[in-house]
C-alpha cells in the first residue's frame, strides 16, 4: 500500500497547524488555566522524551533484546519514582535562581563560565545525532509510504515548519524565563497523540495480526524461539547499563531538564509526575510486542523499527498507517521543538554570552530575543546537516544511541551538586574531560567515521561506558579532595546541598536603596532595562520601592541576580551582581542570616517528625517566651543589624516586628536610636531609668545588655548584643503621685494642727466680740463689732473644714455607723438643708430619685456629700436655672447624678478637681476642700465618684457629678 | 535531607518486590506480561507514596 505523497504532505501539514491552533489559543487564554495547569498536562508534557527513540527503534530492541527494550522506559522511571532524592531538590534550586539548563545548574554550582560552557559543548555532541534522527525518522517514514518522493525534501519541508513553530511559540516575550504555556499544551497534546496512535496500532495489531489476544498468545507460545529470545536474559550489565543512562538522562538531557524544571508550575505537579510518567511510558511499552509478532507474522520486509507505520499497510489499513505515521511524527516533532529551545538558551548563556554581550544602549530583551530565535534556527539546520551528511542510515542510529551515552558522564556531577558539597569546578572539569574524552575517542568516533583510531583491547561498548564512568567519578573525587574551594564555591556547595539551610550573605551592600540598584544596574544594562529588572525584583518579593532594609536589600539583591540568570544565565549575573551590587566588606561573609533560617525552618516545619520535630517546637517555645515578654527584646547582629524585636519591643516604639527585623539600628529613628546606641556603645551593662521624649510625653526606661558569645561551632558563627528595655513610666507616674499624696496628707495634718491651734483663740474673739455687740450703744462699735464676728464665723468655717477634711481621711470603719439609707429622702434632706441658706442664688431642683434606691452606710456622710455637691452646682449656675438630681439603680449599684447648667469643667482641670486646695471660685470664696472631702467621703462609703460634662454643648455644657455605690438588696444581705 | 515515610516504605518494598519477582516474571512458560504487571504494581504503590505530601522547601 502506497500513499500519496499530497495526501501524507496535507497529513503532516494539518497536523503542524493543528499544534500552531493549540499553542496559540493557550497563549491567548483560551482554554481554562485550570486545564493548562493541570498536572496531567504537565506530565504529559514530560512525555517528549518519548521520540523516535520509544516510538520506532523499542520494536527493534524487542526483537533484539527481549524484554531489554524496556531498559530506557525503567530508567526514566526510576529517576522520577526517586524525585524526592534527585528531582525535587534540583526543581527547588532552578525555581529559586531561575536555572533553565543543566549547564546553568553547573555553572551555578561550580561557580564558573567554563562550567556552563562546557556542558554546553558536550550537550551539543550528545544531541545533535539525535535531532538528525528525529528528521531521518519523519523522512524515511514518508518514503516508505510514498516511494517516490524524495526525502531531503520532505525533510526541508519539515525542519521548516519545526523552525517556524519553535520561534513563535518557544520564544515567548525574549526574557527567557517565563514558563511557555502554549509550549506546553501542545507538547502534551504531541504525548497524547503518539500514545493513542500506538495503543491504537497495538490494538489493531491484536485483532487484525492475530484475531484476539488469545489467539495472540495461542501464536506466541507457538515459537519457542521467539520466547526464548525475549526472556533470555541481556549479557551481564548491558541491561543496567542501559537503565543507568535513560535514568541520566532524566536530568542531563536538554529536553527533560527543560520540561522537567523549568516548564514546572507546581510542586504538586512533580508528585503527580512521579508516578504519572512512570504509568505513561508503560503504557506507551505495553503495545511493543504485539506489534513486533504482528510485524513478523504478517512477515512484512521494512525494517522492524518502522512496524507502528508499516503494519497498517501489510493488513490494508489506511487508516492505521495514517496513525501510526502521526504518531510517529508528534514523537519527533515534539523533540525537536523542546531540545532546539533548551540548547538555544544553553548555547546563548554559555557559549555567546561569554564573548558577546549586547551594550548598555541596545534593548537588551529584543537583542536575547533574536539571538536565541536565530540559534533555534541554526539548531535545526545543523541537525538537518547531520542527518543529510552521512551516507547511510544506520550510521545516525548508531551514533545517536551512543550519543545518548554521553549524558551519563553528568551524573557524578549532578550527584555530587546534591549529595557531596565537597567537590568544585576543577574537579568536576576533571571528570567530565576525562569521561567524555574516553566516550568521544572509543565510541563516538569509531562508530561516525567507521574506523578505529584507538583500540582499548578487546573491550565492548559496555566495559567502555564503565570505563568512563569510573576516570570521571575518581579524577572528580580526587581532584576536588587535592584541591582547595573558592569560598564563592563553598556558598554555592552550602545553597545546594540538600542538607544545608540555604545561607545569605549578612555583609552590608554599597546601594542603599531600590533607586540606588537602579541606577547601579543602569551602567551595564542601560536606564530601561534596569528599571524593569529591579521593578519585577520589587514585585516579586512583594516589596515596597522606598524600603531601604539591610535585609530587604539583600533579599532585592538575590532576586535580581535569579532573575538576571534567567536572562543572561547564572555566571554572568553573578559576575554582573558583584561588579555592580557589591557588597561592603567581606568580613561577615560566612555570617548566617538568622531571619532567613528560622524563616526556611517555618516553611519546612510540615515535614519535620520525631526528635526534629520536638527539637523545632522546643525552638519555637523559647522563641514564643522572647516575643511575648513583658520586657522590650532587642538583639542585634556585630553590624548593628536588628535580628530580633519582640512585641513589648513593638508596642514601646510603635515600629512593627517586621519593619524593624532587618533594619540597621541607625534606621529606626530617634530618640530611640540615640537612646539605643549610646547604651550599646558604653561601658555599663545596666542603665536605670534614663529619661527620653516620645511623641511629647516623658518616657523613663531601663536598660540591660548582654553580649552574645561566638560559637565554637564553624556552622554557627553568629554573634551580636542582646538588648532588654524596661518601660518603668507607669511605676514612675505611680510613684510621683504617690509622693504627691503623702505631701498632701502632710499638709492636712500640719492644717489639722493648726486649726485646732487657732480655733480657741477664734472663739475668744468672736465671744469677746458678741459681749460688745451686745452691751455697747456706740453703733460704730456695734458695727465693727458685728464685722468682726461675721470674719470669725468665716474662719472658724474654714478651720471646721480643714478639721473635716484631716478626719475625713481616718475615719474609723468600725465607728462608722452601717444603717439603711434611702438616697430620695437623703437627696430631698440636703435640698432642704441648701434652701435655708438664702444669701444664694435662687435655682430649681428637678429630682428623679427611684424610690427603691437604698445603699448601706453612714446617711450622715452622705448628706454631707450631696449638700457639698448641690451647694457647688448652685454656686456654678445662673440664677432660674436648673438643677437636676436623679437617683437609679443600675444593675447592682445605685447611681446618683447632680447636674448643672454652668459652665462645665474644663478638660485640663477635670483630673485636679478632687485635690485638696484647688478651687475655681474667686478667692475668700472657696476653701478647695468640698470636692477634696467629698472624694473621701464617698469612698468611705464604698462608692465611687466621676465628673464631667453634662451636656457636648459647646458652650455653657454643664458640670455632671455621678456618684456610684454599691445598691443594698434586702433579700441578699438578709441571706 | 527529608524522606517521607511512604517513600521510604516504597523504596523498601519495591527492592524486595523487584527479588521476589524477577524469576518468577522470566519464567519460560509464563505469561508474556508478567514484568509488566510488575512495573505497574510499582507504579501503583509509587501513587500511593506520592499523594498528598508537604512539598520539602528547603
Amino acid at each position: 500500500m502506497t500513499f500519496e505523497l499530497s495526501t501524507l504532505f496535507a497529513l503532516g501539514v494539518g497536523y503542524l497547524i493543528i499544534l500552531f491552533g493549540i499553542a496559540y489559543i493557550t497563549e491567548r487564554g483560551w482554554i481554562p488555566e485550570r486545564v493548562v495547569r493541570h498536572p496531567v498536562v504537565y506530565v504529559l508534557s514530560l512525555g517528549v522524551f518519548a521520540s523516535v527513540w520509544s516510538y520506532y527503534a523499542a520494536t527493534g530492541n524487542a526483537f533484539r533484546d527481549g524484554y531489554g527494550y524496556l531498559a530506557p522506559f525503567i530508567g526514566i522511571s526510576m529517576a522520577f519514582l526517586l524525585s524526592p532524592l534527585l528531582l525535587r531538590p534540583i526543581l527547588n534550586l532552578t525555581k529559586t535562581y531561575q536555572l533553565s539548563s543543566l549547564a546553568d545548574l553547573l555553572s551555578f554550582r561550580y561557580r564558573s563560565p567554563w562550567a556552563g560552557t562546557l556542558t554546553t559543548l558536550v550537550m551539543l555532541l550528545v544531541v545533535m545525532p539525535l535531532l538528525s534522527l528525529q528528521i531521518q525518522a519523519v523522512a524515511t517514514t514518508v518514503s516508505l509510504l510514498s516511494p517516490d518522493a524524495s526525502e531531503t525534501t520532505l525533510a526541508i519541508t519539515f525542519c521548516l515548519l519545526i523552525t517556524l513553530f519553535s520561534i513563535f511559540f518557544g520564544t515567548g516575550k525574549g526574557s527567557g524565563r517565563e514558563r511557555h504555556e502554549g509550549l506546553v499544551m501542545t507538547i502534551a497534546f504531541e504525548s497524547l497523540v503518539k500514545l493513542v496512535a500506538l495503543l491504537a496500532v497495538g490494538f489493531f495489531a491484536i485483532y487484525k495480526g492475530f484475531g484476539s489476544l488469545d489467539l495472540m498468545e495461542q501464536w506466541v507460545r507457538e515459537q519457542p524461539e521467539l520466547l526464548r529470545r525475549i526472556k533470555e536474559p541481556a549479557p551481564p550489565g548491558t541491561f543496567q547499563i542501559m537503565v543507568l543512562v535513560f535514568f541520566s538522562a532524566a536530568v542531563a538531557t536538554p529536553q527533560m531538564f527543560y520540561m522537567t524544571f523549568h516548564e514546572n508550575n507546581h510542586p504538586r505537579a512533580l508528585s503527580v509526575a512521579s508516578w504519572g510518567l512512570p504509568l505513561y511510558f508503560l503504557l506507551l511499552s505495553l503495545p511493543v510486542l504485539p506489534i513486533l509478532w504482528a510485524g513478523l507474522r504478517s512477515g512484512a520486509l521494512s525494517p522492524m523499527e518502522y512496524y507502528p507505520v508499516t503494519l497498517g499497510a501489510y493488513y490494508d489499513s489506511e487508516l492505521f498507517t495514517l496513525i501510526g505515521f502521526i504518531g510517529g511524527m508528534s514523537a519527533a516533532s515534539g523533540l525537536i521543538i523542546v531540545i532546539t529551545l533548551a540548547l538555544s538558551t544553553m548555547c546563548l548563556n554559555h557559549l555567546i554570552l561569554p564573548v558577546w554581550q549586547p551594550s548598555a544602549r541596545q534593548d537588551i530583551y529584543r537583542w536575547l530575543l533574536w539571538k536565541r530565535r536565530a540559534l533555534i534556527a541554526a539548531l535545526i539546520w545543523g541537525g538537518f546537516l547531520f542527518y543529510y551528511m552521512p551516507s547511510d542510515d544506520q550510521s545516525i542510529r548508531a551514533v545517536s544511541s551512543i550519543g545518548l551515552i554521553g549524558s551519563l558522564q553528568f551524573l557524578p556531577a549532578i550527584v555530587a551538586l546534591l549529595y557531596w558539597p565537597k567537590g568544585n569546578k576543577k574537579g568536576f572539569m576533571a571528570g567530565l574531560a576525562a569521561g567524555t574524552a574516553i566516550w568521544f575517542v572509543f565510541l563516538v568516533l569509531p562508530v561516525a567515521s567507521g574506523t578505529n583510531f584507538f583500540t582499548l583491547g578487546s573491550m565492548n561498548t559496555r566495559e567502555i561506558v564503565v570505563l568512563s564512568l569510573i576516570c570521571n567519578i575518581a579524577l572528580f573525587m580526587m581532584v576536588s579532595l587535592l584541591t582547595r574551594s573558592s569560598t564563592e564555591e563553598r556558598i554555592s556547595a552550602d545553597i545546594c546541598s540538600v542538607d544545608n539551610l540555604r545561607r545569605q550573605r549578612r555583609a552590608g551592600l554599597t546601594a542603599s536603596s531600590p533607586q540606588e540598584f537602579i541606577a547601579q544596574l543602569t551602567k551595564p544594562l542601560g536606564e530601561r532595562t534596569a528599571t524593569r529588572e529591579v521593578m519585577q525584583a520589587l514585585r516579586d518579593l512583594n516589596m515596597d520601592k522606598q524600603d531601604s532594609r539591610p535585609q530587604a536589600l539583600r533579599q532585592l539583591r538575590s532576586r535580581l541576580e535569579a532573575n538576571l540568570s534567567g536572562l543572561l544565565g547564572p555566571a554572568i549575573a553573578h559576575d554582573l551582581i558583584d561588579r555592580f551590587l557589591p557588597f561592603t566588606s567581606t568580613k561577615e561573609s560566612v555570617s548566617a542570616d538568622v531571619t532567613a533560617i528560622e524563616s526556611r525552618i517555618e516553611a519546612y516545619r510540615s515535614n519535620l517528625s520525631g526528635m526534629a520535630a520536638d527539637l523545632d517546637n522546643l525552638r519555637r517555645y523559647h522563641r514564643q517566651i522572647l516575643m511575648d515578654l513583658p520586657l522590650g527584646v532587642c538583639s542585634l547582629g556585630p553590624d548593628d543589624q536588628i535580628i530580633m524585636w519582640n512585641h513589648a519591643m513593638e508596642t514601646l516604639t510603635g515600629i512593627t516586628t517586621e519593619e524593624a527585623v532587618g533594619m540597621h539600628l541607625s534606621e529606626i529613628g530617634n530618640p530611640w536610636y540615640k537612646l539605643l546606641n549610646q547604651f550599646l556603645h558604653g561601658e555599663t551593662a545596666h542603665q536605670h531609668k534614663l529619661t527620653i521624649n516620645v511623641n511629647g510625653g516623658k518616657r523613663y526606661i531601663s536598660l540591660h545588655k548582654a553580649v552574645i558569645e561566638k560559637s565554637t561551632s564553624r556552622r554557627i558563627e553568629q554573634d551580636g548584643i542582646i538588648v532588654l528595655l524596661e518601660d518603668l513610666t507607669e511605676t514612675e507616674l505611680l510613684e510621683e503621685e504617690l509622693a504627691h499624696s503623702e505631701r498632701l496628707a502632710s499638709i492636712g495634718r500640719l492644717a489639722a494642727g493648726v486649726a485646732h491651734e487657732i480655733g480657741n483663740p477664734i472663739t475668744g474673739i468672736a465671744c469677746l466680740a458678741q459681749n460688745i455687740r451686745d452691751e455697747t450703744s456706740n453703733d460704730e462699735l456695734r458695727n465693727m463689732a458685728r464685722q468682726i464676728i461675721e470674719q470669725t464665723d468665716r474662719t472658724s468655717r474654714i478651720v471646721q473644714s480643714l478639721v473635716n477634711f484631716a478626719h475625713s481621711g481616718s475615719h474609723n470603719k468600725v465607728d462608722q455607723r452601717h444603717e439603711v439609707v434611702q438616697v430620695a429622702a437623703c437627696i430631698d434632706e440636703a435640698i432642704e438643708l441648701i434652701s435655708l441658706n438664702k444669701k444664694g442664688k435662687h435655682v430649681h431642683f428637678d429630682v428623679h430619685c427611684e424610690p427603691n434606691a437604698r445603699i448601706l452606710g453612714d446617711s450622715q456622710q452622705l448628706l454631707q456629700v450631696l449638700v457639698n455637691l448641690i451647694n457647688n452646682a448652685r454656686d456654678a449656675s445662673p440664677a432660674e436655672s436648673t438643677i437636676h438630681i436623679d437617683g437609679e439603680r443600675i444593675a447592682a449599684s445605685i447611681q446618683i447624678s447632680v447636674a448643672d447648667e454652668g459652665s462645665g469643667i474644663p478638660e485640663a482641670i477635670r483630673d485636679r478637681v478632687f485635690e485638696p486646695f484647688f478651687t475655681t471660685k474667686e478667692p475668700g470664696e472657696g476653701t478647695g476642700l468640698g470636692l477634696a472631702l467629698v472624694y473621701s467621703l464617698v469612698e468611705n462609703l464604698g462608692g465611687h465618684i466621676d465628673i464631667m460634662n453634662a451636656t457636648t454643648k459647646r458652650n455653657n455644657p454643664g458640670a455632671k457629678v455621678v456618684l456610684s455605690f454599691p445598691c443594698y438588696d434586702e433579700t441578699l444581705n438578709k441571706s | 535531607m527529608y524522606i517521607p515515610p511512604s517513600t521510604l516504605i516504597f523504596l523498601v518494598f519495591s527492592y524486595l518486590l523487584f527479588l521476589l519477582s524477577v524469576e518468577w516474571s522470566m519464567q519460560p512458560h509464563g505469561a508474556w506480561y508478567r514484568p509488566l504487571v510488575i512495573c505497574f504494581v510499582v507504579i501503583a504503590l509509587a501513587a500511593w507514596s506520592f499523594r498528598e505530601q508537604n512539598a520539602d522547601d528547603l
